[in-house]
């Protein structure tokens, strides 16, 4: 079996966003030897299919590790069920395959307990967004400091080719012979709801864009969403190739990039304008639209708007938004649970157990 | 049992103490979680205390006294087939909104100024009968029945007029306007 | 104190009385019946209560479904539960007397709040006649007092409206109970100061209520005798009277301290566990963290996340949330990570009696997940137990890389009793240490000779990076592994960890003949009632030994040999044979049950009977 895990179609022709050097996160990273990709490459062979998405998520994830300045053994990744949920063991860090939807569960658990790791959910749209929905939407909403990597590939991969809940309406699959029934939901509205602090999302075989919104997510402190668009060739091959496919990515994508005009095109000759409350793709010179009429990106906008509009639009009707939709900031689930504990201290000192055994009231039998 | 935890003060939650907006124990003054069941100071039952009360009296009264009280005067009554104009006619004179209508001793119908209005206007009064436009089969109420039932079934049907019986045969017709002035005159009474 | 008149009544001394008091929910007999046991504990009788809370949240007042509870038993011997049935009906409206005198036995005494009983109260209590005028209460030795009122008045001069005076009147009751059972006032006056220091008014209302009872109790010529119950002889030391729940908190706290592991507790709000959240959750001067997850698996799942990292990871539930859990705790079993999963039992199936007493949920934490997914099972049988074994559910936990069930019910949560507070010092450390780096590549499922638990490496270890999860894993080197024979050696290793436990607890003990005609067997919160039982049937001169297990997987090693020294063996079952069916398909042995499941503790008579009929069935 060929190790996928070097793609070769590495071409570095989108322009890559304009974000500074970040200092490393960990405060010892003066004294780390730095770690290189292979040291996150574990001892087992990878078994995901020949030509899976899979593999370049997993050389993007491995190749941002070092970045980070986490020594090796405070990383983990925790992950469901689904073909996703493989990736933990094919990295050499602490990892946890867990069941079916619940990773965000322990997730919330192990951080609470531990603030001090760097945690990964790697989840898949079946297990994120079906049987996992609730609990996406809770470690999202409670800003658990999490990085949740969800592979979108539209179908159920490891059972074999079932309807996914992003699945298109009227596909065809095991499950739904005759066309799926189901409306498909949108993952980014979704985690834009659960009011996640960060919400992005990236390509599998864009890996220079996938690895810098890795690592934008990684060092956002709060939660972290991104999807990743995935390739299941297996069960749902070219799902996304309409407009991942290197040939007309530039002309159906949008590359976002924080305080820049939202311009697309291989020309760079597009643009995106709200009308209302609606996005509408303009051609920049044509009807006297300028760049000056164009929306600009703004990551950090308190509120979700922006952010909402960007997570509606889709091919064919929109370019497909690409990048970090949202990163805001506010208290992590931790640190919150940390600051009562610290609070309660203050105020009343460290505990003591004997006195609480005693409760209010007692009485001697000599 | 006795709220043991909050003694010991290991145990206690922040912020707790009068202006936190919780549920103020009626006995002991100290502010508890809203819809605590027990007062975490001194054990008192709560679940009493945090229920809507309805104003006591007034309550009391609506449901103790009877439709008697309201001194419905008595009916105004015709028969079934006395033409519409001359009902209207009688009305007017008596100046009253609706009669009985009765078949023998029988009570059969009502007809109100409401009726006339939206049933009779317009039409030829003096070629109908009344039993034509009248309620047949209104409902009706014993002089000892309480007002807050005669406020429920006018609430309910969406009507202002209900005979009242005694021994069958009707004493009076309880209308919301008695209603009303009952209420008005009791809510004065109760906030002196 | 002055009275009125000297009367020399007589005193009748009694061993124990049963006193159950029962009113409108804003009637405060909660506080009452509190106010009561801590006299009553105060002077040294052994007690045991169990609250009857409203079964709606909030019931229109003086309704039926309002009627709030609470059954104190005291005596001067030791006593094992909150007595099979009162002797004395405190009732303070005619639907408290409704729901409650059927539980009064002929010849009891009944004391009524006879103000109470007005017409529009009995319509509310659906009596078509009042019951104090038509004849249908002379069974009983009924008092019939005007409490609202003589409290009322007791309170003239004082700076309070009706309402408010009204609100003591609950003091007045207990005050002829005070004097009725010979209880001195101080501990109440004295905890009336400290309550209500900031209401002064209030306070003086509340002791002139309870002395005008007691006054009232000592002048009126309703009351021919007073009654004494002498103190018991309790072993000495510090006590404090403590519910099930409390003593489930604090145990767990305490084993947090003992393994020198934070305390993560992840939950759902659920009756009868949901106090035991609120009260964990003002511990955070010792760290502990609680979460309320959005859902049972979320809760268990954050508990297990907590465990992996280190943390003493505990999650609690009833039986419908235990159901929800089941996959999870699968998880745990394959993981081999320390957890303790709290059941606290209500009657079910399914949305069941939240609010009742049942303990069916035996087979579901001993089966209830796929494949063979053995876990070991503790069960306190009093609510003072409750904190020895949640220290000792930790223990295992932690000891043996496992997660356990810690198995409690309703009526031990909620139930109380006197509880000999230990000292700290003389708790027993169960802590374990991680695994640390060795020679070589770590292999996370290399087990210890003795106990067969695997190594516990938490992430931040360096040189320990490894990963687990639910697939199943090769022996030792913990690589995911579909080899058959692994898995064959896999499921029997598993098993044998569990099982191996039995060496390392106590032997199940036995009270009574070590042989004999007969075996009372019982888990749980049945033990008041066989307990008791027991005691009278020996006293009765008959064979029979009771022996109750705490510690239902495995079973203590001795456990057959106990059982085969009988001849014959009763189980009984706040449920349909539970614990019958474990025993007689582990042991081959003909034991019997005693089923009763209507949502209430045993009544001790009825275990008495059920022995003498097997009994006189003879071998």
């Amino acid at each position: 079996m060929t190790d996928m895990t070097d793609t070769t179609d590495q071409t570095a022709t989108e322009s890559s966003p304009a974000v500074p050097p970040q200092p490393a996160l960990s405060p010892e990273n003066a004294e780390i030897i730095a770690l290189t990709r292979k040291d996150f490459v574990s001892d087992q062979e990878v078994r995901w299919c020949p030509g899976c998405g899979d593999y370049s998520i997993l050389a993007q994830t491995q190749k941002v590790m070092p970045d980070f300045g986490y020594k090796k053994e405070d990383i983990v990744f925790i992950s469901g069920i689904g073909c996703s949920g493989r990736l933990p063991y094919y990295m050499n860090t602490y990892g946890f395959h867990t069941i079916h939807g619940r990773a965000p569960t322990l997730a919330t658990g192990l951080k609470a307990t531990r603030p001090d790791l760097m945690v990964w959910v790697i989840t898949g749209d079946g297990d994120a967004l079906s049987i996992g929905g609730n609990h996406v939407l809770h470690s999202m909403r409670r800003n658990v400091d999490i990085n949740l990597v969800m592979f979108n590939n539209r179908i159920y991969g490891l059972t074999k080719g079932q309807a996914s809940p992003t699945s298109e309406f009227g596909k065809k699959t095991k499950s739904t012979p005759v066309g799926s029934i189901d409306t498909p939901i949108m993952p980014l509205t979704i985690a834009l709801a659960a009011e996640a602090s960060f919400v992005a999302r990236s390509v599998d075989t864009h890996t220079e864009h996938l690895q810098q919104t890795l690592e934008r997510g990684g060092r956002h402190k709060g939660s972290s969403f991104i999807e990743v668009l995935q390739n299941c060739n297996i069960f749902n091959d070219g799902a996304w190739r309409d407009f991942t496919d290197r040939e007309v990515r530039e002309d159906r994508m949008l590359v976002l990039e924080h305080g820049k005009p939202m311009i697309f095109g291989k020309d760079r000759d597009k643009g995106i304008r709200l009308v209302g409350l609606r996005p509408e793709v303009v051609t920049i010179g044509q009807d006297g639209v300028t760049e000056a009429d164009l929306l600009v990106h703004d990551e950090s906008a308190e509120d979700p708007y922006l952010a909402l509009v960007l997570s509606r639009m889709f091919w064919p009707d929109f370019p497909v938004p690409v990048g970090v939709l949202r990163a805001t900031s506010r208290p992590t689930h931790d640190r919150l649970l940390e600051d009562q504990i610290t609070a309660a201290v203050g105020r009343s000192g460290a505990g003591d157990l004997e006195r609480v055994l005693r409760g209010g009231e007692t009485w001697t039998v000599e | 049992m006795d709220g043991g935890v909050t003694d010991s003060g290991e145990g206690s939650v922040a912020g707790r103490g009068p202006g936190t907006g919780g549920i103020t124990c009626p006995s002991c003054g100290f502010e508890n979680l809203v819809g605590a069941d027990i007062c975490d100071n001194c054990g008192a039952d709560l679940a009493g205390h945090d229920v809507p009360q309805a104003t006591v009296t007034f309550h009391g009264q609506l449901l103790g006294e009877h439709l008697d009280e309201l001194g419905a005067p008595p009916p105004i009554t015709v028969s079934p087939d006395t033409p519409v104009d001359v009902v209207i006619a009688k009305m007017q004179a008596a100046e009253t909104d609706c009669v009985l209508v009765m078949a023998d001793d029988r009570l059969v119908g009502i007809f109100t100024d409401r009726d006339a209005v939206v049933k009779a206007a317009g039409k030829r009064v003096d070629s109908f009968h009344v039993r034509d436009f009248m309620t047949p089969d209104p409902v009706v109420l014993r002089h000892d029945d309480p007002i807050a039932v005669a406020i429920h079934k006018m609430a309910v049907g969406g009507f202002r007029h209900i005979p009242i019986l005694e021994d069958g045969r009707p004493t009076g017709v309880v209308t919301a306007r008695d209603v009303f002035h009952h209420l008005a005159s009791s809510m004065d009474r109760a906030s002196s | 104190m002055t009275t009125t008149r000297e009367r020399e009544l007589p005193t009748e001394e009694l061993e124990r009385v049963t006193i159950r008091f029962a009113g409108d929910s804003g009637d405060g007999m909660q506080l009452t019946g509190t106010q009561f046991t801590r006299t009553a504990a105060v002077f040294g009788n052994d007690i045991s209560t169990l609250p009857d809370f409203p079964a709606e949240i909030r019931a229109p007042a003086g309704s039926l479904p309002g009627v709030s509870g609470f059954q104190i038993s005291f005596s001067s011997t030791e006593i094992h539960t909150p007595g099979d049935a009162p002797d004395v009906l405190v009732a303070m409206n005619p639907a408290a007397l409704k729901t409650n005198i059927g539980d009064l036995p002929a010849g009891g005494a009944l004391i009524v709040n006879s103000d109470a009983f007005t017409q529009a109260n009995l319509n509310k209590a659906a009596y078509a006649s009042n019951p104090l005028t038509d004849g249908s209460l002379k069974a009983y030795t009924t008092f019939e007092i005007p409490i609202s009122t003589l409290n009322e008045r007791s309170l003239d001069g004082l700076d309070m409206t009706s309402k408010q005076k009204d609100l003591t009147k609950n003091f007045f009751a207990l005050g002829i109970m005070f004097w009725l059972y010979e209880r001195s006032m101080d501990p109440t006056l004295g905890w009336i100061d400290a309550k209500f220091s900031a209401r002064p008014v209030v306070a003086e209302a509340n002791k002139r209520a309870l002395r005008a009872g007691y006054a009232f109790g000592e002048t009126t010529e309703m009351f021919h005798t007073h009654y004494r119950v002498q103190p018991a002889k309790l072993p000495p030391g510090t006590y404090r009277n403590i519910t099930g729940n409390e003593a489930t908190a604090l145990g767990f706290l305490a084993a947090s301290k003992l393994a020198d592991r934070q305390l993560f507790y992840g939950s759902y709000p659920i009756t009868p566990a949901s106090d035991i959240l609120h009260q964990l959750s003002t511990y955070k001067t010792f760290g502990v963290k609680t979460f309320q997850a959005e859902d049972e698996i979320a809760a268990i799942g954050a508990a297990i996340g907590a465990s992996y990292g280190g943390a003493l990871g505990l999650t609690a539930s009833s039986g419908p949330g235990i159901a929800l859990k089941t996959e999870a705790m699968g998880l745990a079993v394959m993981v081999e990570l320390p957890l303790v999963v709290i059941d606290v039992q209500r009657a079910g199936p399914s949305t069941g009696m939240p609010t009742k007493n049942e303990q069916a949920d035996l087979l579901q934490v001993m089966f209830g997940r796929n494949s063979d997914s053995p876990i070991p099972i503790v069960a306190p049988a009093t609510p003072g137990e409750c904190f020895d074994y949640a220290i000792e559910a930790a223990r295992i936990a932690l000891k043996y890389m496992t997660p356990v069930v810690y198995l409690s019910d309703a009526f031990l949560a909620t139930g109380s009793e006197p509880w000999l507070v230990p000292s700290v010092a003389d708790l027993p450390s169960i802590a374990v240490t991680n695994a640390a780096k060795g020679e070589g590549p770590f292999q996370p499922y290399l087990r210890d000779p003795e106990t067969l638990a695997r190594p516990w490496a938490v992430p931040g270890t360096a040189g320990l990076e490894h990963r687990i999860g639910g697939l199943e894993k090769a022996d030792g080197s913990g690589n995911v592994s579909y080899d058959p024979d692994n898995h064959h050696k896999m499921q029997l290793l598993r098993a044998a960890k569990v099982a191996g436990i039995a060496k390392d607890i106590p032997p199940l003990e036995v009270f009574g003949p070590e042989s004999g005609d007969l075996l009372i067997l019982g888990w749980g919160s049945t033990y008041g009632a066989i307990r008791s039982a027991a005691e009278r049937l020996q006293a009765d001169g008959r064979s029979v030994a009771h022996a109750h297990l705490r510690h239902l997987n495995p079973f203590p090693a001795n456990t057959e040999a106990v059982l085969r020294s009988y001849r014959r063996v009763l189980i009984p079952e706040v449920n349909l044979g539970q614990l019958l069916l474990l025993v007689r398909a582990k042991y081959l042995i003909d034991a019997v049950g005693y089923d009763r499941v209507r949502g209430k503790p045993f009544r001790i008579a009825e275990i008495v009977e059920e022995a003498e009929r097997i009994l006189a069935e003879g071998t």
